[in-house]
């Protein structure tokens, strides 16, 4: 399904916003996985709809693009506004209420089940679960997605300074979190968490 | 942090990675690409299939694997099929002829198995499609403990159906009863915990972190979810349908408890516990009806041979418990009993706010109110009280009040019973009340204070007080209303409301008492000191 359309993201998102489906097309199956990744381990249901809904927003223009953004980011900016919407509303929680203070394993109205076969990788998971939604938010798009901090910045509508201070926080509770865990598996998740961070670190960025 | 990572960090980085993008199911990424692709382009793929069945969306991964909504175009219905991760080909084999003994089984409160087999190496199994929710979902929202009883007797005579069939469950748990739209509970996922990865946990205590999950596990031959497992289980020891049973025991204790017999930090714990100890009694099981309490006992036995002789005796006698307690809640004389006794109360109160002490109210009519519904009907900060008032413990008025009050607003479409409606009145009269003279802030969010009486004034629209006689300190009042528009308690509570307004209007102290309620009109006698302006 790998797209070879040569065209850039932005020229395939004008196109699609003026009636070219094929664009579009070759534009979902660029993002769709990094989509699908970003909701599936975030809600119990409705991944599909929510990752629709990305889509569509940023074809209708609903959310305006920032030139100085990637579509990338953008695509994530709008993907974590309609997170937290559909967290507020499973939770009925207010337009008002702060998400981004608040962490996933208390969003949840039900446990976690997800697919796992590795041990570290659940760690991982369930240690990002107990970090608040900004945090976590934070160490996914720049450790795992890669993103430059200045594009988890804008992703995350914050200053790009604040993404490096949240970054390590994020860390910190993360190691003092998998730290207490013990066990075998735990130091190997703290040890790869450490390289990953690490290796990132020394990037420019 | 700078330090340069070694290989093995290397590795573990991989792993995580790894993890990070191909985790969760291909298939249902897959399911999930093409259907919001058909949803967004009307140019849109191939459906995704698998066998002869075409793959929409996924209706919920778990510890076994995910089930898709799917269309079987050759019997042209929609249908579920869940896509089964295999540990060992030898499980294959063995689900396969599982869910062929299951389809075996046709039961009204049993999820019907349509077809199971192999496909793209994975194992599959279509079954009926219940629109609806699990039982955990179902009771996220407090319940009635009639209403829990009756979806739990269903699920009950569905298990007790597959083991006349020679199936069994080996996996009940919340996750695993299904309710559907029109209410009705079916039993689902037989037999499938034979599909557990052998090597995704192991719950000997090998388990690495030795967490109490949620999620299907398997030890050795034995598969299950520990907080659901039976001795037999722990012990690896052998398991026939009363295994099953225990399960569904924790389960009811679960559902009409909220929360576990048994509990630990880690799955040694949990096993200690399940295995030695009794079950973790909740306070609020004091006020379970006796036959549930009964009922819970004898499924949750250690040893097998002291529970139920088998699933359709507990179906039936949770059936008829959960008959009685409809009839009894019914029961007018009951309902007149708990009233009566609080309008008697409520009408005898003493005079003066400062004559009430803390703890001189009694607790009668909060415990029958608690009686009725689970424990976690209580927002948190309450639950002490709820507590207290189980056990018989005096409340003061402001308590007993917030607990009513809580009570009243977590089901609002409970009001069955007129009592619990006229419960609600007087709680929201005595919120009304000052209590800074006791010094006790008010129990409640002042929100509803303005809705004060509401039904009340409802029915009441157009009564009209009259002074019968007046004399110094004294008077008679009467109400004219709508025939039967009053309630005794209501009355009560008016009387409480009136000597309120007296003494909010200036007056020393003042008592109001409530003389009777007649069909066309409510007698009350007011006496104060002071200023007299009613």
């Amino acid at each position: 399904m790998k797209s070879e359309d040569p065209r850039d993201d932005v020229a395939l998102l004008e196109a699609w916003r003026v009636g070219d489906e094929r664009a579009g097309a070759v534009l979902f199956d660029r993002y769709f996985d990094a989509m699908h990744r970003f909701f599936r381990n975030k809600v119990d249901r409705g991944v599909e709809d929510l990752v629709q809904q990305t889509f569509l927003a940023c074809v209708r223009n609903k959310e305006s693009f920032r030139a100085e953004a990637s579509f990338r980011t953008y695509l994530y900016t709008i993907a974590r506004s309609r997170l937290y919407d559909a967290l507020r509303k499973k939770r009925r929680l207010g337009g008002e209420t702060d998400l981004a203070s608040r962490t996933l394993a208390e969003l949840r109205t039900s446990p976690s089940t997800r697919l796992v076969k590795q041990e570290e990788q659940r760690m991982l998971h369930d240690a990002l679960e107990t970090l608040p939604l900004e945090l976590h938010l934070a160490i996914e798009l720049f450790y795992f997605e890669e993103l430059p901090a200045r594009e988890v910045a804008l992703a995350l509508g914050i200053p790009e300074g604040t993404v490096r201070s949240r970054l390590r926080r994020a860390l910190d509770k993360l190691r003092n979190q998998l730290a207490t865990g013990g066990g075998p598996a735990a130091r190997r998740t703290l040890a790869g968490l450490d390289a990953l961070a690490s290796r990132r670190d020394s990037e420019p960025g | 942090m700078s330090t340069t990572p070694g290989p093995a960090a290397e590795r573990a980085v991989d792993a995580l990675r790894d993890g990070y993008f191909a985790g969760g199911d291909s298939l249902e990424r897959e399911a999930a690409r093409s259907a919001v692709r058909r949803q967004l382009f009307r140019e849109a793929g191939p459906p995704l299939r698998l066998g002869r069945y075409e793959l929409r969306t996924s209706l919920g991964a778990g510890g076994m694997g995910t089930v898709f909504e799917a269309w079987d175009p050759e019997l042209a219905r929609e249908v579920a099929v869940k896509v089964l991760r295999v540990g060992a080909p030898r499980a294959g084999a063995d689900l396969l002829s599982e869910a062929r003994a299951v389809a075996r089984v046709l039961h009204p409160h049993v999820v019907t198995v349509f077809d199971a087999g192999m496909a793209e190496d994975r194992v599959f199994v279509a079954m009926q499609l219940v629109r609806g929710r699990s039982l955990r979902e179902w009771l996220a929202k407090p319940r009635r403990v009639e209403a829990v009883c009756a979806v739990l007797a269903q699920a009950a005579s569905g298990v007790a159906a597959a083991h006349e069939a020679g199936v069994l469950h080996r996996d009940l748990k919340p996750d695993n009863i299904l309710i559907a739209e029109n209410g009705c509970a079916l039993v689902a996922d037989f037999g499938l915990s034979l599909a557990v990865d052998e090597g995704s946990a192991l719950l000997d205590g090998t388990t690495e972190d030795g967490a109490v999950r949620d999620g299907t596990v398997r030890a050795g031959s034995v598969a299950g979810t520990p907080p659901y497992m039976a001795p037999e289980q722990f012990l690896d020891a052998p398991q026939d349908a009363r295994t099953d049973q225990w399960s569904f025991c924790v389960t009811l204790f679960e559902a009409l408890l909220g929360r576990l017999p048994f509990e630990g930090p880690h799955v040694a714990a949990l096993r200690e516990a399940v295995l030695t100890r009794r079950p973790a009694m909740p306070v609020a099981a004091a006020s379970l009806p006796e036959p549930l309490q009964a009922i819970l006992a004898r499924g949750l036995a250690k040893d097998r041979r002291d529970r139920f002789p088998n699933m359709t005796v507990l179906a039936e006698t949770l059936e008829e418990a959960a008959g009685a307690i409809e009839r009894l809640s019914a029961l007018p004389g009951e309902v007149f009993a708990a009233e009566s006794a609080l309008g008697s109360y409520v009408a005898s109160l003493p005079t003066g706010l400062d004559s009430y002490p803390e703890s001189t109210a009694p607790s009668l009519f909060p415990r029958l109110a608690l009686a009725r519904f689970p424990a976690r009907a209580l927002p948190d900060h309450l639950a002490p009280l709820g507590e207290a008032a189980r056990r018989g413990r005096p409340l003061s008025l402001v308590h007993m009040n917030a607990l009513l009050l809580a009570l009243h607003e977590s089901r609002p479409d409970a009001t069955r019973f007129e009592w619990q409606e006229q419960a609600a009145d007087i709680a929201r009269a005595l919120a009304a009340l000052s209590f800074a003279p006791l010094g006790l802030a008010p129990p409640c969010s002042p929100a509803f204070v303005p809705s004060l009486l509401a039904s009340h004034a409802r029915r009441l629209r157009g009564a009209t007080f009259t002074c019968l006689d007046q004399g110094v300190g004294s008077a008679r009042l009467a109400l004219a209303h709508p025939p039967g528009a009053m309630h005794p308690i209501g009355g009560a509570a008016l009387a409480e409301v009136l000597r309120a307004r007296m003494v909010a209007a200036g007056t020393g102290t003042a008592d109001v008492r409530l003389l009777g309620v007649e069909p066309e009109r409510t007698l009350f006698e007011a006496r104060w000191t002071g200023r007299a302006s009613a």
